[in-house]
C-alpha cells in the first residue's frame, strides 16, 4: 500500500466509510501489533491496543491534515496509547503467559539478542520507546520528536543515554564471560 | 568546550540515525569524516549496529494474531466521533474566558471593595517573582534490584528532602530544590535522573514557589 492510496483510504475513513477502516486495518495490523508488542512487551496488550489504535483512526481522521506520513501518523497513535497505557499499569516484563506466543528465537543471535532486550528492559520507558522508534520503524529525529511530541534535541539525548547504558550492560556482561575464557585457556 | 569536542558531541548524537540510514547528504558526511577520526565513536557505531540488529529481528518476535476485523467494526456502533468543529470549540473556549473572568471580577469586588486585603500588601506578596530556584515534589522508582542504601545515597546526591515512601506503589515521594526549569529543561532533568544507576522512573507531581514567610506575616 504506497502512501497515496493510505491517504486516500483515511480520506474515506473521514467519511466514515467501513470498508476502507478494514482495508487499512488488514494493511496495518501485522506492523502494528509487532510495533505495539515491543513497547509494552505484552501480547494480550498489543492485541487489544491495535484495535484501539484503529478506533481512534476511525474518530480522528477527519482531523488528518497531511502534514506528516499516515504511517507516521498512525504510528503515533500507537505510540500515545500504548506510552499511556505502559505509564498506568508499568508494564516492563512480560508476563509469563504472554511468552506462550513467542516464536522460537535464532539460536546463533540469541546470546547477543538477549542482551540487548534485557537492556532494553532496563531502559526508562521514553529512552526504551525512543530505541524502538528509530530502529524498529526506522524513523528519522524529526519523525521521532514529532510522534513522540518533544524537541529534537531530547530524542537525541534519550538515544544517547539509551546507547551508554546498553554499552555499559555489554562491557559488564562480557566482562566475566572474558575471565571465563581466559582461564580456560590457562 | 572546543572545537573538536563540539564536533565529537555532534556527530556522536547523529550516530543512530547514521546507523539507520535517515540521515541527510551533508549530515551523513559529517558523521563519516569524524568517524575516520574518532576511535570512540566508532566503537559506539558497533554498539549501535548490534542494538539495530537486535530490535529488528527481535530475539523474542510474537506470533501475530489475526486481526479481529469483526470485533472492530462492532466497536464503531458505540464510538463518537471525538473531533468538534472549531466553531463549537470556539463557543466552548469563548465560555470558558467569559466565566474566568466573572470570576475573577467576583472575588476584587468582594475582596478589594470589603477593604480585608490592602492593596499594598497584595504588591509586597507578589513582588518575590524573580525566584531563581522551585521546591519540586517527585515521585521516584527504583530497580527492585537496588538496595535501601543505596537509595538513600540516589535520594542524598539529589539533594531530597521531606522523603516519604509509598508502600503500595513502591515508590518514594521527596521535595527536591534546583533552578527553575522550562519545560524542556524538565524533561532533560528528568532524563538525567531516570539514566542514574538503579533508578526506573521520575515523574512530577508538582512545583512549589518559594514562599516569603515574613510577607505572609505581614498579610495578617
Amino acid at each position: 500500500m504506497d502512501s497515496r492510496e493510505e491517504l486516500r483510504l483515511i480520506r474515506r475513513i473521514a467519511d466514515k466509510d467501513r470498508d476502507a477502516l478494514s482495508e487499512l486495518f488488514l494493511g496495518y495490523h501485522p506492523r502494528l501489533f509487532k510495533f505495539i508488542y515491543r513497547l509494552s512487551d505484552s501480547y494480550t496488550v498489543a492485541d487489544e491496543l491495535v484495535n484501539d489504535v484503529m478506533l481512534t483512526i476511525w474518530q480522528k481522521a477527519a482531523s488528518f491534515r497531511g502534514d506528516s506520513r499516515v504511517s507516521t501518523w498512525i504510528f503515533g497513535i500507537a505510540y500515545r496509547l500504548t506510552m499511556r497505557r505502559v505509564t498506568k499499569k508499568k508494564l516492563q516484563l512480560a508476563d509469563i503467559a504472554d511468552n506462550e506466543h513467542l516464536a522460537a528465537p535464532d539460536a546463533a543471535d540469541l546470546e547477543t539478542q538477549n542482551w540487548v532486550h534485557r537492556g532494553l528492559q532496563s531502559l526508562p520507558p521514553a529512552q526504551k520507546m525512543t530505541v524502538i522508534l528509530v530502529f524498529y520503524l526506522g524513523l528519522t529525529y524529526e519523525e521521532t520528536a514529532e510522534i513522540t511530541e518533544c524537541p529534537v534535541n531530547t530524542v537525541k539525548t534519550r538515544m544517547f543515554h539509551a546507547r551508554r547504558k546498553l554499552k555499559g550492560l555489554l562491557e559488564a556482561s562480557a566482562s566475566p564471560r572474558k575471565r571465563l575464557d581466559e582461564s580456560a585457556h590457562e | 568546550m572546543s572545537e573538536s569536542e563540539q564536533v565529537h558531541r555532534q556527530a556522536s548524537l547523529l550516530l543512530p540515525w547514521y546507523v539507520n540510514e535517515t540521515l541527510a547528504e551533508d549530515e551523513r558526511d559529517f558523521v563519516r569524516a569524524h568517524l575516520a577520526e574518532c576511535a570512540e565513536c566508532r566503537d559506539d557505531l558497533g554498539v549501535l549496529q548490534t542494538m539495530r540488529e537486535s530490535v529488528v529481528a527481535g530475539s523474542a518476535a510474537p506470533i501475530v494474531p489475526k486481526p479481529r476485523v469483526a470485533e472492530l467494526l462492532s466497536r464503531l456502533n458505540g464510538a463518537s466521533d471525538v473531533q468538534e468543529s472549531p466553531f463549537v470549540l470556539g463557543r466552548w473556549l469563548i465560555a470558558a474566558t467569559i466565566g474566568a473572568i466573572s470570576v475573577a471580577l467576583a472575588w476584587l469586588v468582594v475582596e478589594v471593595a470589603g477593604n480585608r486585603v490592602e492593596p499594598t500588601v497584595f504588591e509586597t506578596a507578589t513582588s518575590m517573582s524573580s525566584v531563581t530556584t522551585m521546591d519540586y515534589v517527585v515521585r521516584l522508582d527504583f530497580d527492585d534490584s537496588v538496595g535501601e542504601a543505596d537509595r538513600e545515597r540516589i535520594l542524598a546526591a539529589l539533594g531530597a528532602r521531606d522523603v516519604t515512601r509509598d508502600l503500595q506503589a513502591s515508590g518514594y515521594r521527596a521535595v527536591i530544590t534546583a533552578p527553575a526549569m522550562s519545560f524542556a529543561e524538565l524533561q532533560q532533568f528528568t532524563e538525567r535522573v531516570e539514566s542514574m544507576d538503579g533508578v526506573q522512573a521520575m515523574g512530577v507531581l508538582a512545583l512549589q514557589l518559594p514562599v516569603d514567610t515574613r510577607s505572609r506575616d505581614s498579610v495578617q
